[in-house]
């Protein structure tokens, strides 16, 4: 051979090539070894690809899984017990599965979430799930990406009817099938939509993600007082059971009302049943307001009970005047206890009910009027009728307060805010005012305080104002703090703070801070014209604060503006 | 970070960087495959070292083999995927005698690589994360880009010497299709292993070794043991044929490729310098050699510092990915050590070439290349039983199982020598045995990988 086989250069004599080194004799054939590359590819291709596709994908348990199975392809079988949880503008879903060693995170991107999505294989809330995927370990996290939307094989347990008072934290992951009415429907982040249902048995959350209706479809519009049927898992919100349907289909309107509290008689309450849902009927014997809503008493022959409304639930009563003593009432609502009496407290103002109005005021006909000195503390809890001229006036955030007095003696009259605004002549209601007056006697820090129940148990006898010498808005000095002043003049400006209004006036001489509560500008009649330039008459007492002067009125009535 | 625990760190680098120079000489072994079996240790035997320590550990490996693995890929034409360009340039500065020297350019571009890691560190924490923020919905047709320029950018290659007709078109085209055929066979061996894998679960993270050593490493192997070269005498140069200007075209040439290969995920070093050197329209040995050496450092070594990078924490490289089963970086303090031990170490690792080189050319002077390769046949296929044996029994196997996965890796070794030989006998370019990896991951990351994968059968 005189030219290398390998680079075809002259090599003569040569064992070995000069130029590039290869042997010159004893040498492969190119064309075997071809043969024999193609034959080792193409039929341990197949050998290969005979043997994979008739191998099982190995099934591991969450608790296994290591580093050395990073990008294993694996089945893993459990439950599934967060999620799933679903991001349409990345197209990322995931849902995290549990056996009895321990969790791994299941993850679907773009097209595969959208195909399981599509196909409806998606896995919901305490489905039993069989999912082939790569594994991915990092550091504490292991998570398993499904690549194949045919390797999620889910399993949904038959569902068992149950009440939702019956639920208890034993019955996580369980499935179940409950009824109930809709108490409230509300939104504590963007994310979650929580149905409280009620049954007689008591209640339970239905949470209803974001992800699910992004899922499943939106969820159908709800109101409180709709009777539902669900189906889902029950999950554990800090160990209180709460329910997790699959579908937002899972959520079923019923045809019948489902019940939600047993009626009862009232003299059969007791402390034991404090958390109940009640239904009671009776007769209003006695009501008023309180700081935070308004107070009843309920007779029903059995005994009497304390029915509370918190304002919010006074304020959605369609005729709060009807809520009066003589008044026919059912009322819904869960027993409670305070200061070791027992309460009625409706949640909603669809469950105070008014069969027959009360004739408001009634107990002016029925209540004793009574002098002054003769009210002592042991009369507390009575109704009196009272009558005396105001001697003082004071503001608070609930309400006003004017003291009365008889010659003999000295009450305080307090009217809350909603009694105050059903006055018939609250203008008149001012010092030196003749009033006569009806309510419950109550005690407060050791004052003894008449309570009306509303503004007609509230008579001016004969109307009253404030009367004050007029000072000019710059001749008010620190001496005169605590004494009561009239001032006038034109507003500069107007301030609102958190609980109110700051008006500076000058009449010339100076300014002059007015200073006026909530619950006073809300009264003051004409306050929408209280703008700067804006004549205004204000008699208040003189007050410092941080410095500064302030006159601050009682009364909405000591503000006149002009 | 104390200033101890940043010492600490260092040392643990450098030690790893003292190692992997020991291991760098054994031909065909891949720092991987190392850091394989401590992952596997640890996993049998429990954490030996605290994490943080393990991926200081790696980092100096990683670093010290960037640049180390030149010895095997010149003197003993062993490549990885990455260093499979370095072998011909190389090849002939071996043939000329001038081995020494094409190590040593490999060496400057390593130094060049490390540079231009530092030089990044200022701009790599809002540089990068806004890269990703863009780049990440378009991953899949950069691929596809990617995949299509590998295969469009081949050129006939015939002798012109058949007469024209079929005969002729056959020359021209013959390595043409053989580099075809190699994607689409090496792309079918990648859709087998990723989907239903006949190796445990227990050596998952290792799953492709035998593929890669069987496309890349065994064909070398093989071809050294058909070939009989006989190596000439090496000189041991005291200064190098390269000017600072080439060194300087080379370094940001070999930047840009091994920069995008590090990024982007599945493209290798030597994919990501192929494309940079077509960019620059390399045409000089030393130019290449040279920007080689950058683009594989900065493929292995940025590629495992993106999992360090504030805001970013990404994964690429199978080291990264290893280190990120047991532990994540969670301050700019660790992003800052991870740089300071690539510069020490990759300073190091450059002195140790010199050195190391030497030692190589000693070696092939004295021990026939044939029998070191032959060792290195017999090395790589222990290594390629060892991995699945060894994962299957700490993984709670039987020793027939373990058995069994040992030969389940040989098995998948075979099937990818048959096809890396593929290219080797028709003069096709061996990158496109990164199909293994190209085919199916291009597939699944626009939607159709499980639908190609029904197709073959491989979905019950």
């Amino acid at each position: 051979m005189s030219h290398c086989p390998s680079c075809g250069r002259y090599v003569g004599p040569y064992e070995a090539c000069p130029h590039c080194g290869a042997s010159i004799g004893d040498r492969l054939p190119i064309r075997t070894a071809k043969a024999a590359a193609i034959l080792l590819a193409a039929l341990g291709l197949a050998a290969l690809w005979f043997v994979a596709v008739r191998s099982p994908i190995p099934t591991v348990q969450a608790g296994q899984v290591g580093a050395t199975m990073n990008f294993a392809y694996v089945r893993i079988e459990g439950q599934v017990v967060r999620g799933p949880f679903y991001y349409p503008d990345s197209g990322y879903l995931s849902f995290t599965l549990a056996d009895d060693t321990g969790e791994v995170r299941v993850a679907a991107y773009r097209t595969t979430a959208e195909a399981l999505r599509a196909e409806g294989r998606v896995p919901a809330f305490g489905d039993h799930v069989s999912v082939a995927g790569t594994l991915r370990v990092q550091g504490e996290s292991t998570s398993l990406t499904i690549n194949v939307p045919e390797h999620v094989e889910t399993f949904r347990p038959e569902a068992e009817p149950r009440a939702l008072g019956s639920l208890t934290p034993d019955d996580y992951l369980r499935r179940v099938r409950v009824r109930g009415q809709v108490w409230s429907v509300r939104q504590p982040s963007a994310g979650l939509t929580l149905i409280t249902l009620r049954d007689t048995s008591g209640a339970a959350e239905i949470a209803v993600p974001r992800s699910l209706e992004l899922l499943t479809g939106e969820l159908l519009p709800l109101e409180p007082g709709q009777s539902v049927e669900v189906v889902g898992t029950v999950d554990l919100y800090r160990d209180t059971p709460q329910i997790v349907p699959a579908s937002v289909m899972d959520v079923v309107l019923l045809p019948e009302e489902v019940p939600v509290a047993e009626p009862v008689q009232v003299g059969m309450l007791t402390d034991a049943d404090v958390g109940r849902m009640v239904e009671i009927s009776g007769t209003v014997t006695w009501a008023g307001p309180f700081s935070a809503g308004f107070k009843f008493g309920l007779d029903d022959g059995s005994g009497e009970v304390t029915v509370l409304l918190w304002q919010d639930t006074y304020e959605g009563l369609s005729d709060p005047a009807a809520l009066a003593a003589g008044a026919q009432v059912r009322v819904t609502g869960e027993v409670s206890i305070y200061r070791g009496k027992i309460e009625v407290v409706p949640s909603r103002a669809m469950d105070v009910e008014v069969l027959t109005p009360g004739s408001g005021g009634t107990t002016e006909s029925t209540a004793p009027e009574v002098p002054l000195s003769a009210l002592t503390p042991d009369r507390i809890g009575e109704t009196v009728a009272v009558r005396g001229t105001v001697v003082d006036t004071a503001s608070f955030s609930g309400g006003f307060k004017f003291t009365l007095d008889d010659g003999a003696g000295q009450v305080v009259l307090l009217l809350w805010l909603a009694t105050y605004d059903d006055l018939a002549d609250p203008a008149g209601l001012n010092l030196s005012a003749q009033v006569r007056a009806t309510g419950r006697l109550e005690a407060y820090e050791g004052t003894l305080q008449v309570v009306p129940a509303s503004g007609a148990d509230v008579e001016v006898l004969a109307p009253g104002r404030a009367q004050a010498p007029l000072r000019g808005t710059g001749s008010l000095a620190a001496d005169d703090a605590g004494t009561r002043v009239a001032v006038e003049g034109a507003i500069t400006r107007v301030e609102p703070f958190s609980g109110g209004r700051r008006v500076w006036i000058d009449d010339g001489t100076g300014e002059v801070l007015v200073l006026l509560w909530d619950n006073v500008h809300q009264r003051v009649p004409g306050r929408d014209q209280m703008v700067p330039g804006a004549w205004v008459q204000v008699i208040g007492i003189v007050e410092e604060y941080r410095g500064t002067l302030e006159v601050v009125p009682v009364l909405p009535q000591d503000v006149e503006v002009r | 970070m104390s200033t101890a625990d940043f010492i600490t760190g260092l040392l643990f680098a450098v030690g790893g960087a003292l190692i992997a120079s020991a291991l760098s000489l054994v031909p065909a072994l891949h720092i991987y495959n190392i850091a394989g079996f401590l992952i596997l240790g640890t996993a049998a035997l429990g954490p030996f070292l605290p994490p943080e320590h393990l991926a200081m550990l790696f980092l100096g490996m990683v670093t010290s083999y960037s640049i180390l693995n030149t010895i095997p890929s010149i003197f003993l034409s062993v490549p990885d995927d990455s260093t499979v360009f370095v072998v011909l340039p190389g090849q002939k500065y071996l043939m000329q005698r001038r081995g020494y020297e094409a190590a040593v350019l490999t060496g400057v571009g390593g130094l060049g690589g490390v540079a231009a890691l530092a030089l990044l560190t200022p701009i790599a924490p809002r540089l990068f994360p806004a890269l990703r923020a863009i780049l990440q919905r378009h991953i899949h047709w950069l691929l596809w880009t990617v995949i299509a320029y590998m295969l469009l950018s081949e050129w006939p290659k015939g002798t012109d010497r058949q007469p024209p007709g079929w005969r002729r078109w056959w020359d021209g085209w013959k390595s043409l299709t053989a580099g075809l055929v190699t994607f689409f066979l090496s792309g079918l061996l990648g859709f087998v292993l990723m989907y239903r894998s006949i190796l445990p679960p227990a050596s998952a993270y290792q799953n492709l070794l035998p593929a890669f050593v069987g496309l890349f490493a065994v064909p070398w192997v093989l071809q050294n043991l058909l070939a009989r070269v006989e190596l000439p005498e090496q000189h041991v140069a005291r200064s190098i044929d390269i000017t600072p200007w080439l060194v300087l075209r080379g370094t940001v040439a070999g930047a840009l490729g091994g920069l995008f290969a590090a990024f982007f995920p599945v493209v290798t070093g030597g994919i990501g310098g192929f494309i940079a050197g077509h960019a620059t329209a390399q045409r000089d040995d030393r130019l290449f050699i040279v920007s080689q050496g950058v683009s594989k450092v900065v493929y292995y070594v940025g590629g495992f510092l993106l999992f360090f990078v504030p805001g970013l924490h990404l994964t690429r490289g199978g080291m990264a990915w290893m280190v990120s089963t047991l532990w994540r970086p969670h301050t700019p303090h660790d992003y800052y050590l991870a740089v300071a031990a690539v510069v020490a170490t990759g300073a190091l690792s450059f002195f140790l070439l010199l050195r190391l080189t030497r030692l190589a050319i000693r070696l092939v002077a004295r021990v026939h290349y044939r029998r070191i390769s032959l060792a290195t046949l017999v090395l790589l296929l222990l290594i390629v039983a060892a991995v699945p044996t060894a994962g299957e029994w700490i993984g709670g196997g039987t020793p027939a199982s373990a058995l069994r996965a040992g030969l389940d890796g040989l098995l998948i070794c075979g099937v990818a020598t048959g096809i890396g030989l593929i290219p080797v006998l028709w003069g096709s370019r061996r990158m496109n045995c990164m199909g293994v990896l190209l085919l199916p991951i291009g597939l699944n990351m626009i939607g159709a990988g499980a639908t190609v994968a029904g197709w073959l059968g491989l979905i019950p």
